[in-house]
């Protein structure tokens, strides 16, 4: 099962890298996803582990997307226009942030989709606390309103 | 052409443009922002922006097949290892000791909000 969904995944990505449905490209894709899923559930995931992207949270995440976007396009205007302000307005301050989201996969996104917003820039990560470099106060009062994480929580913890 | 494969090619053009603008602007932060943080966000920030509008830009000129496919993925590789090449590098230096760079009127008094 688990060599299953890792065979599966890799085969995909073979089929869109070769981008070709000759029988030989075929065959060797699906022997070296196959032997590479094998590896995988054997050497990568040894613990049992419940998947942490269920289809549901795939969807879920899908629908995360377009407003991770969104966001980061708003926030690199922003900072574009800071840039190239002569006088440059900014005023970096370092706040830490809590955050309730418990499980490792939505600690990563979270993270990660700070990171991802212009502005704002995660700089380290213990427990639920989130040290996090703020170009000035309007990118830091973004992050404390906590609209981002409340996202994660209903993306992959519900 | 055809006004469709027009309409296209110009929007290829238009993002193409918009991303060169954002790799533009990260550069210029790199070079006029204060210290290591701050030119990290324009490193790793902009460049995502800039790059992701490109690869937008040539999957409209390339149409639905098995290149669109390869840009998708490329697009979800940038988005992933460009934030976590950018944390990786501003935890090394927040662990290594190196403070943040204040605005002058901070450094004076510290309890001016």
């Amino acid at each position: 099962m688990k060599v299953l969904r890792a065979s599966v995944p890799l085969f995909a990505f073979w089929l869109v890298l070769t981008g070709s449905l000759k029988s030989f490209d075929l065959v060797i894709g699906l022997v070296l996803s196959a032997l590479l899923g094998w590896w995988a559930a054997v050497a990568l995931w040894p613990t049992d582990d419940d998947p942490s992207l269920t289809p549901t949270r795939a969807v879920r995440f899908v629908f995360y997307v377009p407003w991770l976007i969104k966001e980061i396009l708003v926030a690199a205007t922003g900072v574009a226009e800071i840039v190239l302000r002569p006088r440059m307005p900014i005023d970096p301050l370092v706040i830490v942030y809590h955050s309730p989201v418990q499980s490792a996969v939505s600690r990563v996104a979270f993270a990660n989709s700070i990171t991802l917003t212009p502005g704002t820039l995660t700089v380290d990560l213990e427990g639920s606390n989130y040290t996090v470099h703020c170009l000035n106060k309007e990118f830091a009062r973004g992050v404390e309103a906590g609209d981002m994480d409340r996202r994660i929580h209903r993306v992959f913890e519900e | 052409m055809n006004a469709v494969e027009a309409i296209l090619r110009a929007l290829t053009v238009i993002l193409c443009a918009i991303g060169a603008f954002y790799f533009f602007i990260g550069t210029v932060g790199m070079l006029r922002l204060p210290d290591f943080y701050s030119r990290t966000h324009a490193a790793t920030k902009c460049d995502t922006v800039g790059a992701g509008s490109i690869l937008l830009g040539l999957m409209l000129m390339q149409g639905f097949g098995a290149i669109t496919l390869k840009l998708i993925a490329l697009t979800a590789l940038l988005l992933l290892s460009s934030p976590t090449a950018g944390h990786a590098l501003a935890r090394a230096a927040f662990r290594t000791g190196l403070k943040p760079w204040r605005s002058p009127e901070h450094t004076e008094g510290e309890d001016a909000t």
